[in-house]
């Protein structure tokens, strides 16, 4: 017997002096007791986005005082037809008769394509958002103009829950990465304000069926998808 | 060393010889002649294991791919019989116990054929994993000293120390009594048992260790239970009995050995309480499985009624349960298991029963539903089929030479003579 | 050897002579390996001395150590090693980093399930990312489709066609949740995966033996191994690679989402955090009070999947 606990107690030694990669095994914190201490700013050990964020033009987003310091994809620089002064050359009432004799000769009106489909008739038409008197800028409910770079405030407005979860970061799309500096889609970016629903379509690509693949037949190209 | 006794009637060459060489040449005589029906059975197994071999290759080239695992259900055929070869081992030695614990001597004869069989199913079990593993040219990451050994953290660690320390014992005692026998001294009881009291302990902790592999997984609630290791001691310690009154039966036919009526009925009744325990594990098992339907219960609703439609293993361990329950019924009663044909036919029965229980349901359904609830079903492939019949094939060699070489020097005909 | 070194601790000095010894071994059978190698050139004036170098770099690769266990100057052989190697077969250049674990960094996971449409463009994306194997569609990333009124994920399915989102059905992601405190890492036997400082648990794939224990002891089903030999099409090949992400893996070993150590660990968001149209998936640095991922912590409703298993997920649901 005692040369069983000899052996055992050998064979215990050798293998504790082994090779190991892990010189301190089962060291694992509870993940938020390791939150909770990290209170204190961080430098993210100074990674950055800004590479990958390849210079996209920002605005810096105003009206989140809890939130560090934030910005916004600039749209006015994205957005094709803008300044709208391009086209609106004229006042309204002018281009709107100019519009019906042409819809009278079978042609197309102005911005034939957007039709809002955002909220009842009787809470919302164009000129909720669109400023009649100014047409490069958004207003907001009290007629204050708001630049099409913030249209987020005009969004607030009604959708505060999402623009509180968009400034926080439990809703939209943050650009270039994780690391600072924090630049996030507009609202804009993603939803058609127009139409602002995201709409149902295919999936990129099937869910994996069978797994003994031999059977299987990868698909990866949806009939839906237009890409 | 002894030679200097008489040197002048031993020749220059015969001078030469060790003993213990002299002992490997006249192992290697005796398991390369004997008679025709022999030349046959071991001609059938290297056919078998050279089919094994030309699946395995097949392995190697193509990956695990030509083996019906897939990512939800990743052990497959090989653990499985990897697991019950494990308890093979263990209970072959477990049989020493009563020898010299005990002090009954019923079981002497049963000792040497023990450890040979354990020894076989170590073999057995060891290339199992080692037909199981992604790439067994890597083995060599796994070795203490020379690669990372993952002690004491990882279980497979412990299973690999146990397993070859099992293997090593049970070619060291019988060697020793063997060989003592062969230059005609009696076996030192101080050397030998402590080691045979070593290999007890060890063939216990052997088939725990397997056990805790996988009971330690909270992902995989079909084996996290406690129950698990014993449960695994309890049908090995059924199948291996079983195991040996089947063989004991053979070699008394076939070989010199005399094996006592003795022998076999203590067997016999080792046999017959193991599987009397195996049947209360069960039904422990089922009752906490099914008294409540929970989702941790998915793995053994699959094994014993199938999930929505896939039903594959449903016949099998109904089949396992209806063998293991008539054996038990033959053995329980008194004048049915003294009947020599009778208890070959329960013993039979149990063996396949566990095998099929061990071999299907302890492995598989752990991986069924995977842990999102998927079912992807599992069969093994012919090259899994060929593999694992060539590696049993195997086994039955290593085995038939070691009896082969150990009964005549056991039985006192093979001893060492400088002619 | 270890008696030129003053004072190597007594870790230092059993590494040391390992290598060496592995080094030595290594040493003597490549030269062995050029012998065949000149011998086979002298033999056939065509057999070019690329094989000759390959076949060089395929037994140094064979003897090569424990990533964790390498110095900077043997992970970066590695490396070369293994670029050089992809360039002798292809023609064409990867490159293999190996940045490593930041201080102050911890990564972290968020989900918004009430966001998820099912898309499946994350995993489109982690594919296309990660080089995973083509020929059996492996795939990181699991979208469930439940139905509402419960959250079973064994009466959901994550093998839908159809147009999404489907009436009456929420959709979940799940792929490895980079566990605090991990089932599969304790159970490697050789320590070919580990968890990294920063919260990464990542795959040795050279030293990993595929017993495929981890595959077991994954409560997430998060680990896919390799059956057969991956097959990435060369002109899909991802060139940015990490050492321990998404560089080619060859049959036999186990691999598992590594949250695009190869983007985050320079900054970027994972693959599947890009490529989802909805913002479901946030990434960052759970150790900045300031990220987005510690504002949805603070003020949203989270969950962790299993909890109750102490694995400690780095992977949080949360609803609007």
């Amino acid at each position: 017997m005692r040369r069983a606990c000899l052996l055992v107690l050998t064979t215990a030694v050798t293998f504790s002096a082994c090779r190991r990669a892990d010189p301190k095994p089962g060291s694992s914190p509870h993940v938020l007791e390791t939150i909770a201490h990290a209170q204190e700013p961080n430098s993210n050990a100074g990674l950055s986005s800004e590479k990958h964020l390849d210079g996209a033009p920002r605005v810096t987003v105003a009206g989140y005082p809890d939130r560090p310091a934030f910005s916004a994809l600039q749209r006015t620089k994205v957005m094709q037809q803008y300044p709208c002064q391009k086209c609106h050359t004229k006042t309204l009432d002018v281009l709107r008769a100019q519009s019906q004799v042409a819809v009278a000769q079978g042609k197309k009106a102005s911005h034939w394509n957007v039709k809002l489909v955002h909220a009842p008739a009787v809470t919302m038409d164009c000129w909720t958002c669109h400023d009649q008197k100014n047409l490069d800028a958004l207003r907001t409910l009290r007629d204050a103009p708001v630049s099409l770079d913030h249209s987020y405030q005009v969004c607030a407005q009604c959708h505060s829950r999402q623009a509180a979860d968009w400034a926080g970061g439990a809703h939209g799309k943050r650009q270039g990465g994780w690391a600072p500096p924090r630049v996030v889609a507009s609202c804009a970016g993603c939803h058609n304000p127009h139409k602002p629903k995201l709409e149902p379509r295919w999936p990129a690509m099937a869910g994996r069926r069978d797994l003994r693949f031999e059977s299987a037949e990868p698909q990866t190209e949806s009939p839906g998808a237009n890409r | 060393m002894s030679a200097t006794l008489n040197p002048i009637t031993i020749p220059a060459e015969e001078r030469l010889r060790h003993p213990l060489v002299q002992f490997f040449l006249d192992g290697l005589r005796e398991v390369t002649t004997g008679s025709p029906k022999y030349h046959i059975w071991m001609a059938s197994l290297t056919l078998l294991m050279c089919l094994g071999a030309y699946a395995y290759s097949i392995q190697l080239r193509e990956g695990l791919t030509v083996t019906g695992m897939h990512d939800h259900v990743s052990w497959g055929f090989y653990i499985s019989n990897f697991t019950f070869l494990v308890g093979m081992a263990a209970a072959a030695v477990i049989l020493v116990m009563p020898t010299y614990v005990l002090k009954d001597h019923d079981f002497k004869k049963a000792v040497l054929v023990g450890e040979a069989l354990a020894v076989a199913a170590l073999i057995m079990a060891l290339s199992f994993v080692v037909a199981d593993m992604g790439g067994p040219d890597r083995l060599w990451h796994v070795i203490p000293m020379i690669g990372v050994f993952n002690w004491p953290a990882s279980m497979l660690t412990w299973d690999i120390l146990v397993l070859n320390g099992y293997l090593v014992l049970n070619l060291l005692i019988p060697f020793y009594l063997l060989y003592s026998r062969y230059m005609g001294r009696e076996p030192d009881k101080r050397i030998y048992v402590p080691a045979v009291l070593l290999s007890i302990l060890w063939a216990v902790s052997v088939h725990l260790v397997t056990a805790f592999l996988y009971a330690g997984l909270p992902a995989r609630p079909f084996w996290n239970s406690a129950l698990l290791g014993p449960r695994f001691l309890a049908t090995a310690f059924t199948a291996g009995p079983a195991m040996m009154i089947l063989v004991l039966r053979q070699l008394r036919k076939h070989t010199d050995i005399d094996v006592a009526q003795a022998t076999i009925d203590k067997l016999a009744t080792v046999t017959t309480v193991g599987a009397q325990i195996c049947l209360i594990m069960l039904a422990s098992e089922l009752f906490v499985e099914f008294y409540r339907d929970t989702h941790h219960g998915l793995g053994a609703r699959y094994l014993f009624f199938g999930l929505d439609g896939h039903t594959r293993l449903v016949p099998w361990i109904w089949t396992s349960i209806a063998m293991s329950v008539t054996a038990t019924a033959i053995l329980s009663v008194h004048p049915l298991r003294q009947t020599d044909r009778w208890l070959k036919f329960a013993c039979t029965l149990l063996f396949l029963g566990i095998l099929i229980e061990k071999g299907l349901g302890t492995i598989i359904p752990g991986f069924i539903p995977e842990p999102w609830g998927r079912i992807d079903e599992y069969a093994p492939t012919w090259v899994e089929l060929c593999v694992t019949l060539g590696i049993w094939a195997m086994g039955t060699f290593v085995f038939t030479i070691l009896t082969k070489a150990a009964i005549p020097v056991e039985l006192g005909n093979l001893k060492y003579r400088r002619r | 050897m270890s008696e030129f070194n003053p004072n190597p601790s007594g870790l230092h000095q059993i590494l040391n002579r390992q290598v060496d010894r592995r080094t030595a071994v290594a040493t003597a059978a490549g030269a062995l390996v050029a012998g065949l190698g000149l011998l086979q050139t002298a033999c056939s004036p065509l057999a070019a001395a690329e094989s000759k170098e390959k076949a060089q770099l395929n037994w140094e690769a064979f003897f090569q150590g424990n990533y964790r266990l390498m110095t900077h100057k043997e992970k970066d052989e590695t490396v070369h090693r293994l670029e050089r190697l992809h360039a002798l077969n292809t023609g064409n250049q990867v490159r293999i980093g190996t940045t490593a674990a930041k201080e102050g960094v911890l990564y972290g996971y968020a989900f918004n399930i009430s966001k998820c449409r099912g898309y499946m463009d994350c995993v489109k994306a982690c594919i296309a990312e990660n080089n995973q194997d083509r020929k059996s569609d492996m795939r990181y990333i699991r979208i469930h489709e439940h139905n509402k009124g419960q959250m079973s994920f064994e009466a959901a399915e994550d093998s839908f066609y159809h147009e999404v989102p489907a009436a009456g059905h929420f959709y979940m992601g799940t792929q490895c949740f980079h566990c605090q405190n991990p089932p599969c890492t304790q159970v490697c036997p050789t320590q070919a995966t580990w968890l990294e400082p920063d919260g990464l648990v990542v795959v040795d794939y050279n030293w990993c033996i595929g017993c495929r224990y981890c595959i077991a002891a994954c409560p997430y089903d998060a680990r896919r191994f390799n059956w057969g030999d991956p097959q990435v099409p060369e002109e899909e090949v991802n060139p940015n690679q990490h050492y321990l992400g998404n560089r080619l893996r060859r049959k036999g070993v186990v691999e598992k989402c590594t949250f695009c150590i190869q983007r985050s660990r320079d900054g970027k968001n994972p693959a599947c955090v890009e490529a989802c149209p909805t913002g479901s998936r946030t990434f960052g640095n759970l150790l900045d009070p300031d990220s987005d991922l510690r504002w949805i912590l603070k003020n949203k409703k989270v969950f962790r999947l299993k909890e109750d298993l102490g694995t400690e997920p780095k992977f949080w649901y949360y609803m609007d």
